[in-house]
């Protein structure tokens, strides 16, 4: 009951436009004071935020944010997309296949989807264009690339799912790997489908040293993440010190292309303070939250309701994929994990399911919701960036839509698709 | 006779299943929830009965880590939580005395004689607790830490140069740092992967604590009769809390905080054996240090206590004297035992 | 604002912010500048701290020992807290703009007016818990005693962290209630752009920005309207 009240009164608090982590902390704050009064909510008040924030797996993120800035100054990934073209050569829908392997270059050095959206949009639609895409079906294509970039590695939910769930930072954005390189698979098939009804036009072929200069374009991008990856998949890092280690190389490219100056710096580090700050004020608001959800006892009482259910766990899983796919649509990906996997996961462990390919799950589900109306972020950037109408981003995503919820079924039915790598890691 | 009812709140970072919350906090609380078998409270011409504690259990971590249960405590979210001097090194220094190598063997002896000191009138209680608004109710200890290696076995101070070892902070770390190794400290529940990735190449533990964490599976060496330490849990309540209870219940709840303590050091003197068992069992090989090594090893940890000392001196605490009440109050309590 | 029906979904002149009275002006920007200045400096130390110790654990066998500590009970509040005044004067509103945007002027106005006094109070209680926490660390005597594996440095002064940000915040957020409650929502820097749409968009925002020019700590005074009113 009280559960319900509060959820009710947060999402009003997020439909009055309170900022994110204010909405969470304000409803927390009333479910505190209803449960335990005035010294509840100050003694949680004086110790869960700093607790929250002071965790060396969560310094993770706002590293990995800062990796992402670096190598964007670096300008590194400005030549992403006409290398990919280059690297793809004569392909029916050519273009499009380009610009979602950009998306999954720009995934490999950063984690959030939205921005790896805005630049693929900048960098790629125009070209599409020119050769006779629709609008529909460049923008589709862009917005949906976008999304690689929260499953490939470094990717910030499954950092932030991991330390959500207590599970291994480092396993669980390995397990990120498979499922994102079979999404990046999924979306060139469909630009691929699209081209053959005659929505995408082949593309020019390119020459062999061609290709080869072009890939050595994308090398920077690839080393960045093999080190990155391959430190965690070695055991020789944690995912803290692989994403150090990633602002190590990514100054050391700005090095490299002289990119170093006070402006960049100082830009780097503004872009930096303002995403992860506002990551981690989600995080220590959602850590308050969680303790007024402990102290309802809502999460043993669920466990409890759905092991007293009389139907099969799979379906368990499926409904709350449906629940996730929904919540997408209307909430932000970061509040989602934070307000329901604390509730959801137990259950879910509960029945025996694998706790990182659950999150695997939530997150591909999640991103859905980042091309769907009404609230689809990333085709709001889109659209803004190349100046389209969002219905028709949203409308040009439905069939890159389908392609996600085919790999989430595809990981759903194989949950060693996710496992591998984090079973065969040192 | 008016029965007064009080549900109290007690957190912990350990599952039901953990000796401290089977032998321990579920001893305490069964106790509590019972009627008062003696209806002492209305025979002591207080003309107030005993009523029965309910709790609001929040086992397992869910209300925080350890360092934020002692916070919540404090700041009167919850009314008992553990709080051990391992990971409160700031605030309860002195207590870690407890953790000093090669005191007690007996989690009995160790917990009486602590428990001695922790209560009004003893040194850690005067100290660290009752300026804190915190009364302990039971400690437990966990005597004999030992070295236990993947790779290498531990024979003299020697081999230990160059190694990662985990531990759970406080006064251990100084220990290891004077045997040569380095102290890492990391939650319990991150060991077993560390030590697979060799992350970290040894733990120092008690054997009791090395399998709910399963790390037999991935340790191949251990010593035996090092006793480079120990980790000491008092659960403790708040003044605050204290303070709102009636005469009869408070009696009630010392009463079963003894019993709570004897239970769980009894529980963790039977177990240790078996918990040796099975870890020889996965294939660890014992080693205990004898000879030149031995010798080596006590050069190393002989000065560990006094160092302790002259820190918590050097910064005006009281540590000589913490130290020398320790010893005392094991030595009358081990004179008790026999 | 994300418009939903515009045809053309660019910005449109960007309503006129309303300006704040010298003075005003320039104690936010200097919360704000100091602000993200000292964030940006936590995030960079602990980068620095990462990195010195996977070198000094795989290259010397001899790891760091205080580097966990002050990651996380200095570095990452820092980075965190002493953010909050930059965050709320430079990041924009994103969620559920629909619902807000339909409905009518005067409950737009109560719904600013409930979320500004809901942002002061929060702030005012995370600075007033933090205060507490910080007073009582100070009156014990609360430090990491010698030998420890801590950074060797007063328990209050790391509590700092949460009391000083939040309360930076509730300034900031006071001194910009007249603009925060009336009726053009134009932030204080930058009135709408993808800018302000990346910062606040919370799950996804790394590598944000990369369509934008920096955000210069120094632009602002350039860049918003001067003039009282
Ligand atoms: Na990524
Ligand atoms: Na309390």
């Amino acid at each position: 009951m009280i559960v319900i009240v509060i959820s009710a009164l947060l999402l009003a608090l997020i439909l009055i436009r309170v900022p994110i982590p204010f909405a969470i902390l304000g409803a927390a704050g009333v479910g505190l004071l209803w449960i335990g009064g005035l010294g509840n909510l100050v003694g949680i008040f004086e110790v869960i935020p700093m607790s929250a924030v002071g965790s060396n797996s969560l310094a993770a993120i706002p590293l990995f944010i800062f990796m992402a800035h670096l190598v964007l100054k670096s300008g590194v990934l400005a030549s992403l997309f006409t290398s990919a073209s280059t690297i793809i050569g004569r392909v029916r829908g050519g273009t499009g296949i380009a610009a979602v392997l950009a998306g999954a270059g720009f995934a490999a050095v950063s984690g959030s989807s939205t921005a790896a959206a805005a630049t693929l949009a900048h960098t790629s639609t125009d070209t599409m264009l020119k050769q006779g895409y629709s609008r529909r079906l460049a923008s589709g294509t862009v917005a949906s690339a976008g999304t690689l970039a929260a499953m490939i590695p470094p990717s910030i939910l499954l950092v932030f799912y991991a330390i959500t769930a207590e599970t291994s930072v480092g396993k669980t954005l390995l397990a990120g790997v498979l499922p994102g390189l079979l999404m990046g698979f999924g979306l060139a098939l469909t630009v691929w489908v699209m081209g053959l009804r005659g929505h995408a036009p082949a593309t020019e072929a390119t020459h062999w040293t061609a290709k080869l200069k072009a890939l050595s374009g994308l090398l920077p991008v690839l080393v960045l993440f093999v080190i990155v990856v391959g430190t965690v998949f070695l055991g020789i890092a944690t995912a803290t010190e692989a994403a150090a280690l990633g602002c190590l190389g990514g100054f050391l490219l700005m090095v490299w292309t002289k990119t170093v100056n006070r402006s960049n710096l100082r830009s780097a580090l503004v872009g930096t303070v303002s995403s992860s700050a506002m990551i981690l004020a989600i995080v220590f608001a959602a850590h308050v939250f969680g303790v007024f959800l402990t102290e309802t006892r809502v999460t043993p009482t669920v466990v409890d309701f759905v092991q007293g259910l009389s139907i099969a766990p799979m379906l368990v899983v499926i409904i709350f994929a449906f629940v996730y796919l929904v919540l997408g649509f209307f909430m932000d990906q970061m509040a989602i994990i934070a307000l329901t996997v604390p509730v959801t996961l137990p259950v879910i462990e509960a029945l025996g399911f694998d706790p990182i390919w659950f999150g695997v799950i939530v997150i591909l589900l999640a991103e859905v919701g980042l091309i769907t109306p009404p609230l689809g972020l990333n085709a709001f950037v889109v659209a803004r960036a190349a100046n389209i109408r969002v219905e028709t981003v949203f409308l040009g995503s439905v069939p890159f839509i389908i392609a996600m919820l085919i790999v989430t079924a595809l990981v759903f039915a194989f949950p060693e698709l996710a496992l591998l790598l984090t079973v065969t890691a040192n | 006779s008016d029965s007064h009812d009080t549900t109290l709140t007690l957190a912990d970072s350990y599952p039901p299943t953990h000796i401290f919350g089977a032998s321990g906090v579920s001893v305490f609380m069964d106790e509590l929830s019972e009627p008062d078998p003696e209806g002492a409270g209305s025979l002591d011409g207080s003309g107030e009965e005993a009523g029965t504690v309910d709790f609001d259990y929040y086992p397992a971590g869910q209300m925080g880590t350890p360092r934020d249960l002692v916070s919540l405590n404090r700041s009167g979210v919850v009314d008992i939580s553990p709080a051990s001097a391992a990971y409160l090194s700031d605030q309860l220094p002195l207590s870690s005395v407890s953790d000093l190598p090669g005191f007690v063997d007996d989690s009995c002896v160790g917990a009486d004689a602590l428990f001695d000191m922790m209560s009004p009138g003893g040194i850690l209680y005067e100290e660290e607790y009752a300026p804190r608004g915190l009364r302990p109710l039971w400690v437990s200890v966990l005597p004999s830490y030992e070295i236990l290696t993947v790779d290498r076995q531990i024979d003299r101070p020697e081999d230990l140069r160059g190694l990662n070892i985990r531990t759970s902070g406080g006064a251990l770390d100084a220990t290891l740092d004077e045997l040569g190794a380095s102290a890492v400290s990391m939650p319990a529940a991150d060991a077993y992967e560390a030590l697979s990735r060799k992350t970290v190449d040894g733990v120092a533990f008690p054997f009791i604590s090395v399998l709910p964490y399963k790390l037999q599976e991935v340790l191949r060496h251990s010593t035996t009769g090092l006793n480079i330490g120990a980790f000491a849990i008092p659960y403790v309540i708040s003044e605050d809390s204290w303070q709102e209870l009636s005469p009869a219940t408070q009696e009630r709840i010392e009463t079963a905080g003894r019993h709570a303590q004897e239970s769980l050091c009894t529980a963790v003197n039977d177990e240790t054996p078996a918990a040796i068992e099975t870890i020889e069992q996965s294939g660890v090989s014992f080693n205990s240090p004898h000879g030149r090594g031995k010798t080596r090893f006590d050069e190393k940890l002989e000065p560990v206590r006094q160092q302790w000392a002259e820190n918590m001196d050097s910064i005006g605490k009281p540590g000589t004297e913490v130290l020398q009440d320790y010893e005392d109050s094991i030595a009358r309590h081990e004179r008790a035992a026999k | 604002m994300i418009p939903l029906n515009d045809d053309v979904p660019t910005e449109g002149p960007a309503p006129r912010p309303r300006a704040h009275r010298r003075p005003v002006r320039t104690s936010i920007t200097a919360i704000k500048n100091a602000s993200v200045v000292l964030a940006a400096i936590a995030i960079v130390a602990m980068a620095l701290i990462m990195l010195a110790e996977s070198i000094m654990r795989y290259a010397f066998s001899a790891p760091l020992g205080w580097n966990v500590s002050a990651v996380e009970r200095i570095l990452m509040p820092m980075s965190v807290f002493l953010a909050l005044p930059w965050l709320y004067v430079t990041a924009g509103h994103v969620s559920a703009e629909i619902i807000y945007d339909r409905l009518p002027a005067r409950w737009r106005m109560t719904a600013r007016v409930v979320g500004h006094i809901l942002l002061l109070v929060i702030a005012a209680a995370l600075a007033y818990s933090g205060l507490v926490t910080v007073v009582d660390s100070f009156d014990l005597g609360d430090a990491p005693p010698p030998g420890s594996s801590e950074v060797p440095m007063p328990t209050w002064i790391w509590q700092l962290s949460q009391p000083v940000g939040t309360a930076a915040l509730f300034v900031v957020a006071l001194l910009d209630t007249p603009r925060a409650i009336g009726e053009d929502q134009a932030l204080v820097e930058d009135a709408d752009s993808e800018e302000s749409v990346l910062a606040a968009e919370g799950s996804d925002a790394a590598g944000s920005d990369p369509l934008h020019e920096p955000i210069t700590t120094d632009r602002d005074d350039s860049s918003r309207p001067r003039g009282d009113r």
